[in-house]
């Protein structure tokens, strides 16, 4: 007897799914019998995941073609709304547009960079974040079931980048939510991972960099979207209930902190 | 829709089986086809390697579950070094054991899993058991750095109060779960099998490049946010 993670029927939202940990997340909720609705800038490339959902066997999945979520204007409004209108209600929801590092500046981040690299960053690794849930939280409050898992980020900051104190808001955020929403049956937790090969990835390392940093990732390697996406499909189920206010590294030991 | 976690075959170590989250986690691998050897966590390491040995042949997966963190008799001015020792033994030196005498046979088939039952990190009382816990997680961490690239992960769960349990025998838990501000904020003691849930998530192949962590599965009473 197998288990059953009672996942089929229910709806998910993910956004950044054109690409990485997005990507993987939306694949492995699709093979679990999930009816998912996903989220990107570049439609070609959500047209190819939902081919390649529904050659998997799949339901072909709604697509929802964000604008930039790292200005501010009410974008996720937006997302939400198409994402309703196409699925009806969410159950899950998997924050996943995001970046570490804004491509148009340099790392670490310049002192003298514009007020604007760091909202811009703020908009969309965290203010996007929080209005997405909270705008769906309340029906999720009702339905009695709600999952909301963050792809956040490692809070171990190695020098000035914009990105850092936007996941750390997230991780403060999700944990105030989580206590209030527990007893209506929705949980929020936040994954931070390692280093997991995305495009992001491929665009900030080369491969003599990537050598390098695997010196310090216990297993020697960095990892696929497919190990993020593993702990997502577990956290959205009801089998993982009791499991709220965590924030839950997949890092194959790469973060330094033991507690 | 059935989830093959990919454990088919396996052979898993549990000890601490006489509680009743050692016994969900035993029942929990044994229904995804693990050869579960449970032992009672009574027994000496020496023991218990080779009865799991003797029971499974090589030992692919070890659930140390015999530890729980419980309200002592004694206070801190009259803490014993006895009683000391004893939950240092139970708590810390007892898994160690166990982990350094199973993971040769783990590095050798390339592949293994620890999952450590251990307290909180937010003592509400005092207990030595706390200190073993923490030491725990130190050495869980720093074993991971050596291990890591043998295909194992080694990870803590965080069991919140538990029903069933002897630490959930402290608590009244009308006064934990009360609307206004509830100690524990999912409003119930945890099951058993919410344990047992994540230990197996824990174990599959499934999740590979998860090691190292300390995870809370405790509905969430734990207040830091990391
Ligand atoms: N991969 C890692 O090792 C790692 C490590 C730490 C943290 N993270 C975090 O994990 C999350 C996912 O990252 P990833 O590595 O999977 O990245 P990725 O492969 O670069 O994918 C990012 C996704 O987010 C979307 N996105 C990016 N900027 C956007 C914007 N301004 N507006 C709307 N959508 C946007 C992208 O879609 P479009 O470009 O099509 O819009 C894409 O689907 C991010 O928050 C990242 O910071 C990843």
């Amino acid at each position: 007897m197998a288990m059953d993670l009672k996942l089929e029927g229910r709806t998910a939202l993910v956004t950044g799914a054109s690409r990485g940990i997005g990507r993987g997340s939306a694949l492995a909720l699709a093979a679990e019998g999930v009816k998912i609705a996903v989220g990107a800038r570049r439609r070609e490339l959500l047209e190819e995941l939902a081919d390649e959902i529904v050659a998997a066997g799949g339901e072909r999945p709604a697509i929802i073609v964000t604008p930039d979520l790292a200005a501010p204007g009410g974008g996720a409004y937006r997302v939400k709304d198409a994402a309703l209108e196409a699925l009806g209600r969410i159950d899950i929801l998997v924050n996943s547009a995001g970046r570490s590092q804004n491509p148009d500046y340099p790392s670490p981040m310049p002192y003298d960079a514009p007020d604007a690299a760091w909202d811009q960053e703020m908009q969309l690794n965290y203010v996007t974040i929080r209005q997405l849930t909270l705008s769906l939280v309340p029906a999720m409050i009702e339905r009695k079931y709600g999952r909301i898992i963050n792809i956040s980020g490692k809070t171990e900051p190695r020098e000035l980048h914009t990105a850092s104190p936007a996941k750390a808001a997230v991780h403060g955020w999700s944990k105030g939510l989580s206590r209030q929403v527990a007893k209506h049956g929705v949980t929020v937790n936040s994954i931070p991972p390692g280093k997991i090969i995305s495009e992001q990835i491929l665009r900030n390392y080369s491969e003599q960099q990537r050598q390098e940093t695997s010196k310090w990732i216990s297993s020697g390697d960095f990892g696929d979207p497919s190990d993020i996406a593993n702990l997502v499909v577990f956290l959205a189920s009801p089998l993982a209930r009791y499991i709220t206010g965590a924030v839950i590294p997949v890092d194959a030991g790469f973060r330094r902190f033991a507690y | 829709m059935t989830k093959d976690w990919q454990l088919k075959g396996r052979g898993a170590l549990v000890t601490g089986t006489e509680g009743v989250i050692g016994r969900a986690i035993a029942e929990a691998l044994a229904a995804e086809g693990v050869n579960v050897c449970s032992v009672n966590g009574k027994e000496g390491a020496e023991a218990i390697v080779e009865q799991g040995t003797r029971a499974l042949g090589p030992v692919d997966i070890l659930v140390n579950a015999a530890s729980e963190v419980r309200r002592p008799d004694n206070t801190p001015a009259d803490i014993d070094a006895a009683s000391w020792q004893a939950a240092m033994d139970r708590d810390f030196e007892l898994p160690r054991r166990l982990t350094h005498a199973l993971v040769p046979g783990m590095i050798e088939a390339g592949w293994g899993r620890i999952v450590n039952i251990i307290g909180p990190s937010e003592p509400l009382f005092f207990s030595a058991e706390y200190a073993a816990s923490g030491a725990l997680q130190g050495w869980a961490k720093s074993l991971d750095r050596e291990i890591g690239a043998n295909g194992i992960t080694i990870n803590c769960i965080q069991p919140g109060i538990i029903k069933g349990t002897a630490a959930a025998a402290h608590y009244d838990e009308a006064a934990l779960t009360g609307m206004e501000d509830p100690v524990i904020p999912f409003g119930e003691m945890g099951d058993a099998a919410d344990i047992a849930h994540a230990v197996v998530f824990l174990c599959s192949p499934l999740s590979r490049y998860i090691s190292a962590i300390v995870l809370p599965v405790d509905g969430g009473l734990s207040r830091h946010q990391h």
